[in-house]
């Protein structure tokens, strides 16, 4: 769990953007659309499954729930990446597959530099960038694929100048 | 194969299954935040996985076995 301290609220919380998740989730349903394709496919080619019918419906239930977990997987996995901006600093939590998991934080008083970038005419339409943000440490971080990414950065900058004007 | 057997490589596969989607669970549950969209999207995965679950022992037990 994340403990704000006592003043301290969350600014802004971002995912990436929707379109790292879409091939691996348009892949996933083709291959929960596959035992209804290869069943069409047979009765086009006129074969009789008549007799294997009952071991095919049970085998393509447990691969349905299979299917439908590594579904689940993926959008976990997309879900917990995740930067949360609050006032006093920002949070990158990282999930790595499903056992492993990367969490780093910095002040915002520290940061010395924002960059953004918007890397492709893909990111440009769909309105997606990276946010690399240099701290006063040698770790430079950086955030790929999000969205609102310009007030991300504004963000950033504001509560850094506020936190620094205050010490 | 016999009902029991199968029911044994059924209850091996149900658990190995669980282990996965409660370990999802858990990362979820640790790392959530309140104001979102997260929990119906959650709800929704654990339904059809119940639901196909529901539909996977049906299916075994119409199977014909000795």
């Amino acid at each position: 769990m994340i403990h704000l301290s006592k003043d301290e609220k969350v600014l802004m919380v971002l995912h990436r953007h929707w379109v790292v998740i879409l091939g691996r989730f348009l892949g996933s349903i083709l291959f929960l659309l596959l035992p209804a394709a290869l069943s069409a496919a047979a009765a086009y080619f006129g074969v009789d499954l008549a007799l294997a019918s009952p071991y095919l419906e049970f085998f393509t239930s447990l691969y349905l729930m299979v299917v439908m977990a590594v579904l689940f997987i993926f959008w976990m996995d997309y879900y917990l990446d995740v930067w949360i901006i609050t006032s006093e600093r920002i949070i990158d939590i990282e999930q790595k597959g499903l056992f492993n998991r990367e969490i780093s934080e910095f002040m915002l008083d520290k940061v010395q530099d924002v960059t953004i970038e918007v890397p492709n005419m893909m990111a440009m339409f769909l309105k997606y960038g990276n946010l690399i943000i240099q701290t006063a440490g040698e770790k430079s971080f950086s955030v790929r694929q999000i969205p609102r990414f310009y007030e991300a950065k504004n963000l950033i900058l504001d509560y850094a100048k506020k936190l620094i004007k205050r010490e | 194969m016999s009902l029991v057997t199968a029911l044994l490589l059924y209850g091996l596969f149900l658990g190995i299954y669980w282990f996965f989607v409660l370990s999802v669970l858990w990362h979820l549950r640790e790392y959530v935040l309140p104001i979102d969209y997260s929990s119906l999207i959650v709800r929704g995965f654990l339904g059809i996985m119940v639901l196909l679950n529901a539909v996977s022992l049906f299916l075994l037990f119409k199977l014909p076995l000795s």
